[in-house]
């Protein structure tokens, strides 16, 4: 008899776009009928021209830059997610910077994730055409199953 | 309150490799507890030689080889999914012939599945480099959520 996996360590990866919190519906209710821990993960994406911008601002703007997008991420993790999260279920906020492909696997393999949530995101860009989405990447490498949600306007089409 | 979707129609999609064997048993459970139909999704590679080789060989050899991967199927259809399976869900088997990721969204698309359930493949070669695999192309234009099952390998390498 073959039986349904559990999962009871559901990571969820969001860019705050409208793909992601539709995404975060199907994580929640897995976590959810799994009686799982659902981490919710947010990649400060790396900025090439980071160097050069710090050449240019001083270390007090840097440090109110900083602390502005700490207050963004903090407060669309409460408005996204947070309120929508009901009692009794288990979750935690997690953020990292770099490469949001290679984060999430780190991020995956450290904690042994059972499983990873992403929407397909609305990036596009050269870097997109070329090596496709995040997504796309993260199962390119990914030992977890994948569970990739497109965007809900496609959904809905015709 | 947030439930979790349920999947009333099911896509799995196979290519007879360990690593498809591996995903059905996630497809069979999800159709299982959700009492939805499941669709077990053959695709018959399109050989670009075809033409060729059709003006070498006689008629009746056509039809033998015709025959012989007809058996093939049917018998990888029982011995790998429907024997395991009979009496505990709805199920049905479909062959089709092409391009897999073209086959797989028109089909998908034509039964308004609600999942798509496949793994990442075992496929190589130039193909595969340049444009990703099966499951890669699937979703990026699949606008029904796909679940990508990585090799079993993979994780039991970690």
């Amino acid at each position: 008899m073959i039986e349904y996996p559990q999962y009871k360590k559901v990571l969820f990866c969001t860019d705050f776009s409208e793909n992601a919190d539709y995404a975060f519906d199907f994580a929640y209710g897995i976590a959810k009928r799994d009686e799982g821990t659902l981490y919710i993960l947010h990649i400060i994406p790396y900025n090439s021209n980071q160097a050069y911008a710090e050449s240019f601002v001083t270390m007090e703007d840097l440090e109110k830059i900083q602390k502005a997008v700490e207050g963004d991420i903090a407060n669309n993790y409460k408005e996204r997610y947070e309120k929508k999260i009901e009692d009794g279920i288990a979750y935690e906020f997690v953020t990292k910077s770099g490469r949001e492909d290679e984060e999430i696997l780190t991020f995956a393999k450290q904690e042994h994730a059972d499983i990873i949530v992403v929407g397909t995101h609305g990036k596009t860009g050269i870097e997109h055409v070329f090596f496709g989405s995040v997504a796309e990447k993260v199962l390119r490498h990914s030992p977890f199953p994948v569970f990739v949600i497109p965007d809900r306007e496609k959904l809905s089409g015709p | 309150m947030r439930e979790y979707p349920k999947y009333k129609k099911l896509l799995f999609c196979t290519d007879f490799s360990e690593n498809a064997d591996y995903a059905f048993k996630f497809a069979y459970g999800v159709a299982k507890r959700d009492e939805g139909l499941l669709y077990i999704l053959h695709v018959l590679p399109d050989n670009p030689n075809q033409a060729y080789i059709d003006g070498f060989i006689g008629q009746e050899d056509l039809e033998k080889i015709q025959k012989n991967i007809e058996e093939d199927l049917v018998n990888n259809y029982k011995e790998r999914y429907a024997k395991k399976i009979e009496g505990e869900i709805e199920f049905e088997t479909v062959t089709k012939s092409g391009r897999a990721d073209k086959e797989i969204l028109e089909f998908a698309e034509k039964e308004k599945v609600d999942l798509i359930v496949m793994g990442t493949h075992g496929r190589t070669g130039i193909e595969h480099v340049f444009f990703g695999s099966v499951a890669e192309k699937v979703l990026r234009h699949s606008p029904f959520p796909v679940f990508v099952m990585p090799d079993k390998k993979k994780l039991e390498q970690l």
